[in-house]
């Protein structure tokens, strides 16, 4: 499902050169729960827009669903992320001037799809997050816990083959942290979609089939039953 | 959600710095609209006049400062009336007809007004001087006052004792055939503004006198002047046997030089000049209007521009996350550089057509009172101004729509 060959990546800062990924391997099979734990600064982030396709590596190979990510077109792996690729962001990311519905439409809208099929599938979605009556809500006058139901509904209205969170639970409260977290697991379970999610949340990443941490842009496996420790201490 | 919508929408959330663009835009434009309308509109009247008006000659007194055709009699100098027939005497070949005139600044109820004399063509007749000449008399017969000329392809044709006898075509032919002493013609304005019709009566400086006629509307001056008999006003200024100006005109254009130079040799106390080279001013005029109008446009295009370059920036800055948003979610380079130029375009649109508004209406209520014409609005300016407002946005906005394909997407991940 997803295959990383000795991915690193670069940055240079004030002329110096930083490593924020140092050459990092792993294989993902397709339904599993992975989650990535690690500090602030660690490289979290930069692997997880590396395996969105959004950031190209200093080297090293990206493989999803078969292809080699960073060697298609750009618009070709635009239009590979719409499909196959979910985001769910901590902030949300909803777009301000958007309802909520439109917000939920918009990834079938920027590939053109029809404004019926875009409407009914984004309705869906609303109503199975319980937000129809917020259908006409701008984020603002939404509450964290619904925007993030609206991210949500955004992300799986493409059904994607893999979706990454990147720290989706940081602003929640316990009832919609738990909400998110089982959104994830029934993606998992039900849609056999792969998951990878960023977090510093060990309650969150001790749910995930795989734990790994990420030190100094080195990934590196860690036991579930430590974590659930950790979290339960 | 088409990407239009999502373009109108942004720009309905966050409307001040658009319209901030699109005001300097629509300003260019309305200016090119409105300079441009009052110079064709003006050009188109000098144009029209000049073909109404054929190859007229005006024989002015040396010192007379002109400022255009209409308002020649109006500088205060004056000829003696003896030139009429010194020029009728001539036997000038192509003078077709003449028309000496005096002018007074009087009221008529407290309403300012421009007493105009005018000589009626049956007056021609009556001096017995003119009348001595045989050939002459034969040739008034026919319809013209001096030699015609061969192969006259003018307007002698046009000019019938019947047209000269309709007092209202006086504003168009410059010529009424009779005018009883106490006979006026009153501009449209005037009668409007006196409420005087035809047949009515009014005193002027003493004397009553009969509206023979009201004139339709010209746009001229002459809309505020009353023509009455020439020797009336001459007893009625005190200023004796004089005129301010005397019209002469020509059959046609191709004895206007000829013509000319023949009146400078006959009259050389006077000024001859065509009326060509009289509306040569205020082509002239027109001319720079335009130029000034393209200037205008091209530094206010600029500003625009300038203006609608520093808000797509700023707009793209302040929307990384957005913008990042979008091409996590699968939006292509190319699909955010559509989107910073739908909005510029619509911007520069938004402009084009705000300032063909602003311009036309501007236009038409100060235009007349600039040119004192009716006013018809520039299709081209109009066209002109669309085509480069959306250009101009289009060009001013390419950098911030590279700048925004080429966000790295990864901000989406971060707090910015």
């Amino acid at each position: 499902m997803l295959e990383l060959i000795e991915v690193s990546k670069q940055y240079s800062r004030r002329n110096q050169p930083v490593d924020a990924l140092r050459s990092t391997s792993l294989k993902v099979d397709t339904g599993k729960f992975i989650a990535i734990v690690g500090p602030s600064g660690s490289g979290k982030t930069t692997l997880l827009s590396i395996l969105g396709g959004m950031l190209a590596p200093s080297s090293g190979e990206v493989k999803l669903l078969g292809e080699s990510l960073y060697q298609l077109d750009s618009s070709v792996r635009a239009k590979f992320r719409n499909e196959k690729i979910g985001f769910v962001f901590q902030n949300f990311n909803l777009v301000p001037w958007l309802t909520a519905l439109e917000n939920v439409q918009l990834p079938l809208s920027i590939f053109g799809s029809e404004a019926d099929v875009q409407q009914s599938r984004a309705m869906e979605l609303l109503e199975r997050f319980q937000l129809t009556d917020r259908a006409d809500h701008k984020p603002s006058e939404l509450s964290a816990g619904q925007q993030q139901r609206v991210a949500l509904a955004r992300t799986l209205i493409t059904t994607p083959k893999l979706i990454l969170a990147d720290e989706p639970t940081g602003n929640l409260d316990p009832e919609a942290k738990q909400l998110v977290l089982e959104t994830l697991v029934n993606c998992r379970e039900k849609s056999g979609q792969t998951v990878i999610l960023v977090t510093h949340d060990h309650s969150i990443a001790s749910s995930a089939d795989r734990v790994m941490t990420m030190k100094e842009g080195i990934l590196s496996e860690t036991s579930s039953s430590i974590l659930s420790v950790v979290a339960a201490g | 959600m088409k990407i239009r919508s999502l373009v109108w929408k942004e720009i309905r959330q966050r409307p001040a710095p658009s319209l901030a663009a699109l005001l300097a835009v629509a300003l260019g434009v309305s200016a090119l609209v409105c300079v441009q309308s009052i110079a064709d509109s003006s050009a188109q009247q000098v144009a029209r006049q000049m073909s109404e008006l054929g190859a007229n000659i005006l024989v002015l007194p040396k010192s007379a400062n002109l400022q255009d055709y209409y308002a020649a009699d109006l500088h205060g100098e004056t000829l003696p009336e003896e030139y009429v027939t010194s020029i009728i005497l001539a036997q000038a070949v192509g003078v077709e007809e003449m028309a000496p005139k005096l002018c007074l600044q009087t009221t008529i109820q407290e309403t300012p007004i421009t007493l105009t004399g005018i000589l009626p063509r049956s007056e021609f007749f009556k001096k017995s001087s003119w009348q001595s000449v045989d050939l002459m008399f034969q040739e008034m017969e026919a319809g013209a006052l001096g030699s015609q000329h061969e192969n006259c392809t003018g307007r002698t044709c046009q000019l019938t004792d019947e047209s000269m006898k309709d007092l209202k075509s006086y504003s168009k032919t410059r010529v009424v055939h009779d005018l009883a002493p106490y006979d006026a013609l009153i501009g449209a304005d005037v009668a409007q503004k006196l409420q005087l019709t035809e047949e009515s009566e009014f005193q002027l400086l003493g004397d009553t006198f009969r509206v023979a006629a009201v004139l339709p509307a010209s746009g001229t001056i002459d809309d505020q002047r009353v023509f009455a008999h020439l020797h009336t006003v001459q007893d009625l200024s005190e200023q004796g046997p004089v005129v301010n100006v005397i019209e002469v005109m020509g059959c046609c254009e191709d004895v206007t030089a000829g013509l000319v130079s023949e009146l400078e040799d006959l009259l050389p106390e006077a000024r001859v000049i065509t009326i060509s080279q009289l509306v040569e001013a205020q082509v002239g005029m027109n001319r720079l209007m335009s130029r000034l109008s393209y200037l205008l446009f091209a530094i206010l295009m600029l500003v625009g521009g300038a203006s609608i370059a520093s808000v797509m920036f700023a707009n793209v800055s302040e929307r990384r996350r957005e913008l990042g948003t979008l091409m996590a979610l699968g939006a292509t380079p190319r699909y955010l550089q559509r989107l910073v130029l739908m909005k510029a375009a619509m911007i520069g649109i938004g402009g084009g057509l705000t300032g063909m508004i602003a311009g036309g209406v501007l236009a038409i209520v100060v235009g007349p009172s600039i040119v004192d014409v009716p006013l018809s609005i520039s299709i081209p300016a109009i066209g002109w101004g669309l085509i480069i407002s959306f250009l101009i946005a289009m060009i001013f906005s390419y950098l911030p729509a590279r700048k925004a394909a080429h966000l790295d997407p990864s901000v989406c991940f971060q707090d910015v």
